[in-house]
């Protein structure tokens, strides 16, 4: 996980796959995760989340970049129970 | 007995006014042995108000036996008593409590009838902190939460998914402590092949589910193992929460289950400790501060879908933080866990004063967070010594969601019943804590499950009417059939024999609750439109009696006179 990045994007109504996903960022589908696969964050909103390997994470944000807020790289913070 | 040589014992330093202890001389205290529930004697009531302090007349005198230490090289040295004791009049001194500044402890300092003068300092109840025993335990916070009063009124989590996102849930050591809840392993989920619902080592998942069940105790458990998706410790990333969301989201768009009330509450007791884990506030590819974060769209999109979602509050309260907040204490509540779409949590104990460690507001998302306190810090699963952190806090409120939802779930295209209502109701129910109305540390206060059964599910109390004793006349002559026809919510509905003429009061209290306001489709005898309204219900009633009385007569006129009893109500259905 940790040499991949988190990177939301829309895409348009169809379907919803890795090659669809790897088309829309203008990246080869082996630069996906295929574990992780395209989750919807939002489908209401036509709004997804992959994760791409490290190397290609400027490539995927230069693709996203100056459009929409909600399409871009993201961070992926590690996160831990608050309890005792 | 040796007296230390007098002084002011406490460094005053400026000249604010602040409570002292005055010790005063034994002349004094033998007076006031005579009489120990006395005032401060008069003479010692004016040197204090001449050194310009002021009395505390509601602080009675206390008698201070002296107390002296027993020098070990004397001979017959006692090693079982190393102070000598006296409370005899020559020896012992009497307190009094005055307000006064640095001036005049030094004034009352130089009065030969003042031996020393001290600080009243405030004393305060130990704030909770990391590693603080438990104070309470799970029965209390059921008390506390009013589960009693809940679950008589049905509101008890029955056919309400409960998700616990966390390490996992250990049904064996919920059944242990003898709780065995209704559990849906088909729809839990699992971040990696290999792991089974509800086996999942006993831990955080565990308590959590626990204390989520006080409230709700026949919710049925879904076992979200988010935590579990790192590899080693209970840890994970944010990416995965978005996978987690993802499957509840699922949940909440597929058909209703017969059964099921369509209702789902989402428990997070967890969530990023630090900002150095984080893109800087401002950087596009920020979370903390960024409601566009796919994590924060999930979190939108799942409330969106009708989810109750809660997320604790954190664990970096400026008094105590957790070691992981690394000192940074400000504005703690990062993310989805202060996201306007989510109750954010924080942590009170059992005696409702907030733990130390209970992240404060403003959320980084929304400035009004958290918006409740739950408790924590209490004895309860046995996971650990204390169910503590916002952790065991957030399933707490959780289960009270969980059982409002019994009787109020959610339905799609209803305001009334919607995540955004829903959050209403716990804030506007809640038992306000410290400063009036909303703050920071606790929102709009702890969870009251009392407040929110009587929301939820109101009761109507009956007082009982005591006709008959008000209106003698009514219950001496045959009552109308006629009456019970036309209002029968009035009438007792239980059929019985008829009861011979009653001079006195009716027996008991009315049995069924009136189920809404009395149709009235005429003006009431005696009471014109403008009285009704400030009627009492026995004189509204009394008159719809000779309503029906009149009714019954006009009837009678016009048909065959119906069977009469002598006297009593004929009322119910036995005629």
């Amino acid at each position: 996980m940790s040499d991949t990045v988190m990177v939301q994007f829309r895409l348009p109504p169809g379907p919803e796959t890795l090659a669809a996903a790897a088309e829309r960022l203008g990246l080869p589908v082996s630069a996906l995760d295929a574990a992780y696969g395209v989750v919807p964050t939002d489908p209401a909103d036509r709004l997804f989340t992959v994760m791409v390997r490290s190397e290609f994470a400027s490539q995927a944000a230069a693709r996203l970049h100056g459009g929409d807020p909600a399409e871009g790289v993201f961070s992926n913070p590690r996160i831990e129970p608050f309890g005792p | 007995m040796a007296r230390t040589p007098k002084r002011v014992a406490a460094d005053l330093g400026d000249h604010a006014p602040r409570r002292l202890i005055i010790e005063c001389k034994p002349a004094q205290v033998a007076a006031m042995a005579m009489a120990p529930a006395a005032a401060v004697p008069r003479d010692l009531a004016a040197i204090v108000k001449e050194a310009g302090a002021t009395l505390d007349t509601g602080f009675a005198p206390v008698l201070l036996p002296a107390v002296a230490g027993q020098d070990p090289m004397e001979p017959g040295f006692d090693t079982s008593t190393r102070f000598d004791v006296s409370a005899a009049p020559g020896d012992a001194t009497m307190l009094l409590v005055a307000d006064g500044d640095a001036a005049a402890a030094e004034a009352l300092a130089k009065r030969p009838e003042v031996v020393q003068v001290f600080a009243d300092l405030p004393i305060e109840p130990c704030l909770i902190c990391p590693g603080s025993p438990p104070l309470g335990n799970a029965a209390d916070v059921a008390n506390l939460l009013c589960t009693r009063v809940m679950q008589e009124r049905g509101l008890n989590g029955l056919g309400v998914l409960l998700a616990i996102v966390d390490t996992g849930i250990n049904k064996n050591h919920l059944a242990s402590l003898g709780i065995t809840p209704a559990m849906d392993v088909g729809r839990s989920w699992t971040p990696a092949a290999g792991m089974t619902p509800f086996d999942a080592p006993v831990g955080h998942g565990t308590m959590c589910a626990f204390d989520a069940l006080i409230g709700a105790p026949r919710a049925t458990l879904l076992d979200i193992q988010l935590l579990r998706s790192g590899a080693g410790a209970f840890t994970a990333f944010l990416s995965d929460a978005v996978r987690a969301f993802d499957h509840l989201r699922r949940i909440m768009e597929a058909p209703r289950r017969p059964g099921e009330t369509r209702s789902l509450v989402v428990n997070n007791s967890w969530g990023m400790f630090h900002p150095s884990w984080d893109f800087p506030p401002g950087d596009p590819r920020n979370y903390s501060d960024n409601p566009n974060h796919p994590f924060n769209r999930a979190v939108a999109a799942l409330e969106a879908a009708g989810a109750d979602i809660l997320f604790a509050a954190g664990n970096c309260g400026s008094d105590c933080p957790d070691g992981r907040c690394q000192g940074v204490t400000n504005r703690t509540i990062y993310g989805a866990n202060g996201h306007p779409s989510v109750l954010t949590v924080a942590g009170v104990d059992t005696t409702k004063k907030r733990v130390g460690y209970s992240s404060k507001g403003p959320g980084r998302l929304s400035v009004n967070k958290p918006d409740i306190a739950g408790y924590t810090h209490f004895a309860g699963s046995g996971v650990y010594a204390a169910d503590g952190g916002t952790s065991a806090a957030c399933p707490v409120v959780a289960g009270v969601v969980a059982a409002a939802r019994t009787k109020k779930p959610f339905l799609p295209g209803n305001p009334s019943a919607s995540p955004h209502a829903m959050r209403e109701l716990i804030r506007s129910t809640a038992e306000d804590l410290g400063a009036a109305g909303f703050d920071h540390d606790t929102g709009y206060g702890v969870v009251n499950g009392c407040a929110v059964a009587d929301r939820v599910v109101p009761q109507i109390i009956v007082p009982p009417i005591d006709i008959c004793r008000r209106f003698p006349d009514l219950c001496r002559r045959p009552v109308p059939i006629d009456f019970c026809r036309r209002y029968p919510q009035l009438c007792n509905p239980v059929p019985g024999p008829v009861p011979g003429p009653i001079p006195g009061p009716i027996p008991g209290p009315v049995p069924a609750p009136i189920p809404g306001p009395i149709p009235g489709p005429r003006p009431l005898p005696g009471l014109g439109d403008a009285e009704a309204g400030e009627a009492s219900l026995e004189q509204i009633l009394a008159a719809m009696w000779q309503m029906g009385y009149e009714d019954a007569r006009r009837d009678a006129a016009a048909a065959p006179a119906p069977q009469r009893r002598a006297g009593g109500c004929a009322c119910g259905g036995g005629d």
